[in-house]
């Protein structure tokens, strides 16, 4: 099912793929990724993604892992965030 | 060196980039590294020439120093350090650092880039190293400003042992190397808190571990890591539980205790395989319940509820649900956990394990003309236990041997690459752990297949007149390939059988010293002379039995009725060598 995995990151250079390759290792297809940044420092990273609740809780987790993710939850999946998808990976 | 924390606005006197780095990488505590110069590192290269401090090691391929670095990190505890040119060279590296990542062993990796101007131009030896090396390193940095230089260094140097450790990687575009900057401050002290657990949790566990009937520690590298091996055998003697390690895991708990049941898994020993089927409660410390121990996850240990400590929590619940979640560092948690449990009876549980121990005794049968690599390693370890050395094996049957037959009774006294399984580690990573720890006895056993992919090491170790002693378990076979082929596929043999060259004329060659043998009766005595080189490297070729399979073994995937306990070869009764 549709799950959205919300991560506040520093807003540095590679943080998205970092983040993007953890959903591609788990082969979790991306329907949504919103970045809300005002330039450097403190970012949010919405993520809209099928994924059973065991494979997000562990997205969850190791996303956490990262140097560059200060915290990183499962949020209510809420439809909005499908509209608002403003960089949609290709494939 | 600035000598003082600055608090005036003034500004800094201004160095080279390229010598403050190096002398951050002497503030930092490095004695050692192992690199491979290149057009793009020059400027490095130039630094470290004024820097007697450091000892460079000149590796015959990069691969072989990030593997050194590992063996410098898994020896001593402090980060290992590997230094590479752009580019191929640095592309070279992404193999030690995979093995650094699942292994958890602190490694710098230290690269040099092309200039700014050309990055992302496909300048000569351009690669993107920072997006390479995401996905196998803890963290990365691409240096941006030639003032991030220093305290990127600081902050990869206290990643790659915080928490959980792992390998880092700092990208250096060669021109930021060559800018001036200014000195930078004294760096503060890191701020380190060992994690703990939460009081209920702990209280909760430690009620499960007193009331069990049937618990079994479960332990690995998590515990090496932290130096938890005193914490545990605390607790393992106070609760009088047995103990098995993982591959990884070797040395966390001594394995002539006679609470140790060895190395557990696809060729743990039987008994305790069996043992974890049967308990009621695992206590699981600084493990990830992998595939190699677990075989089937569905169908394992299916009595038993679990308790499993470790300091990353993504491990926790990843593979098997953990009935006790006790996230925190090893050793922290396990001496939160010792007042609060209480020793549960196990005496009938102990029984049942000697009952397991006598049923399936790890033998192997030692005829009078071809040498088994069993007998090759319990022979070396028995000449050698009483200098306590440190073994590096290489991957394969040998490695399988040798966890089985090297016991090891000392934390850091056993590295292997456990999780990737990388072919080419022993050898440099046993030069890396001499570097570490120059009064030891260092010995890398290791497998004629393996050999081959980084043999060039011996170069470097005899370079730097390092005595490590190579035991090249010769089968000329791919063994552990060929056991697959011939168990289940058929013996339809295929690319495994190798035509080797002549090991000791090419480690003479070379400048080592290298003896070879043939017959059982030959081996103590080479062995010995092997020992008594003290100026450079030996390496001894062990021509060994190349039909020996590695048992018990358990089959990928399958339930542990599958397990094959023994050779099938000794279904006949006769008496085993051992």
């Amino acid at each position: 099912m549709k799950r959205t995995i919300v991560a506040h990151v520093q807003n540095v250079p590679g943080v998205l793929a970092r983040v993007d390759g953890l959903f591609r290792r788990h082969g979790l297809p991306v329907e949504s990724l919103h970045f809300d940044a005002a330039g450097p420092g403190p970012a949010r990273l919405t993520v809209v993604a099928r994924a059973s609740a065991d494979a997000a809780g562990l997205v969850v987790r190791q996303l956490r892992r990262f140097v560059d993710v200060r915290d990183a939850h499962e949020a209510a999946h809420d439809p909005s965030h499908e509209n608002v998808a403003r960089l949609r990976p290709a494939g | 060196m600035s000598s003082a924390i600055r608090t005036d606005a003034s500004p800094r006197p201004k160095a080279r980039a390229a010598r403050l780095f190096v002398e951050e990488l002497v503030r930092q505590g490095v004695t050692h590294i192992f690199g491979h110069p290149g057009g793009a590192a020059l400027p490095l290269y130039d630094a470290l020439y004024d820097t007697p401090e450091i000892a460079h090691l000149l590796m015959r391929h990069e691969q072989c120093g990030a593997h050194a670095a590992e063996g410098y990190a898994r020896a001593t505890g402090r980060p290992g350090v590997c230094l590479a040119t752009s580019g191929p060279g640095a592309t070279n590296l992404i193999t030690g650092l995979a093995d650094a990542m699942m292994d958890s062993t602190p490694v710098v990796a230290l690269t040099a880039q092309v200039p700014t101007h050309l990055i992302g131009r496909d300048g000569f030896q351009e690669a993107d190293i920072f997006g390479l090396t995401q996905p196998v390193t803890k963290h990365n940095w691409l240096v941006r400003d030639p003032d991030d230089l220093v305290p990127n260094v600081r902050e990869a140097f206290r990643v790659a042992v915080a928490g959980r450790p792992g390998p880092v990687l700092v990208d250096i575009p060669r021109d930021f190397l060559q800018a001036e900057i200014e000195t930078p401050d004294e760096p503060a002290e890191p701020a380190h808190r060992a994690r703990r657990a939460e009081a209920s949790a702990l209280r909760h566990a430690a009620l499960a571990i007193s009331n069990a009937r049937r618990p079994i520690l479960y332990v690995g590298g998590g515990v090496i890591s932290s130096g938890a091996s005193e914490e545990l055998r605390k607790l393992a003697k106070k609760a009088r539980i047995p103990v098995t390690t993982t591959l990884m895991g070797k040395g966390a708990y001594p394995e002539s205790d006679p609470q140790s049941l060895g190395m557990l898994g696809m060729h743990g020993t039987a008994y305790a395989n069996w043992a974890l089927h049967e308990s009621d409660l695992i206590i699981g410390v600084g493990v990830r319940f992998d595939d190699r121990v677990t075989l089937k996850l569905a169908t394992w240990a299916p009595h038993a509820r679990v308790v499993h400590i470790d300091v990353d929590e993504a491990e926790i619940g990843k593979n098997r649900k953990a009935d006790y979640p006790l996230a925190g560092d090893a050793r922290t948690v396990l001496h939160q956990l010792m007042p609060l449990v209480g020793a549960p009876d196990t005496t009938a549980w102990w029984a049942r394990i000697e009952e397991l121990r006598a049923k399936y005794p790890l033998r192997y049968r030692q005829g009078p003309d071809v040498i088994l690599p069993q007998y090759a390693i319990e022979t070396l370890w028995r000449m050698t236990r009483d200098r306590r050395p440190i073994v590096t094996t290489d991957v394969g049957q040998h490695q399988m041997w040798a966890a089985q037959y090297w016991k090891c009774d000392e934390p850091r006294t056993f590295i292997t690459s456990g999780g990737l399984g990388t072919m080419g580690f022993g050898l440099p990573a046993a030069l890396g752990a001499q570097c570490g720890m120059p009064d030891r006895l260092v010995i890398n056993i290791n497998g004629d297949g393996s050999f081959q992919q980084t043999m060039q090491a011996l170069v470097t170790a005899v370079e730097a007149r390092l005595p490590i002693k190579v035991i090249l378990l010769n089968n000329a076979n791919l063994g552990m390939v060929r056991q697959w082929q011939e168990l289940f596929y058929g013996r339809r043999f295929i690319s495994t059988a190798l035509a080797n060259p002549d090991f000791a004329k090419i480690a003479e060659a070379m400048g080592a010293a290298a003896f070879t043998v043939r017959r059982p009766e030959e081996l103590e005595a080479a062995y010995g002379k092997a020992l008594a080189v003290a100026d450079g490297p030996a390496l001894v070729n062990v021509h060994c039995d190349g039909a020996e399979n590695c048992y018990p073994m358990w089959p990928a995937s399958q339930s542990i009725d599958a397990m094959i306990p023994e050779d099938p070869r000794y279904a006949d009764g006769g008496e085993a060598s051992r």
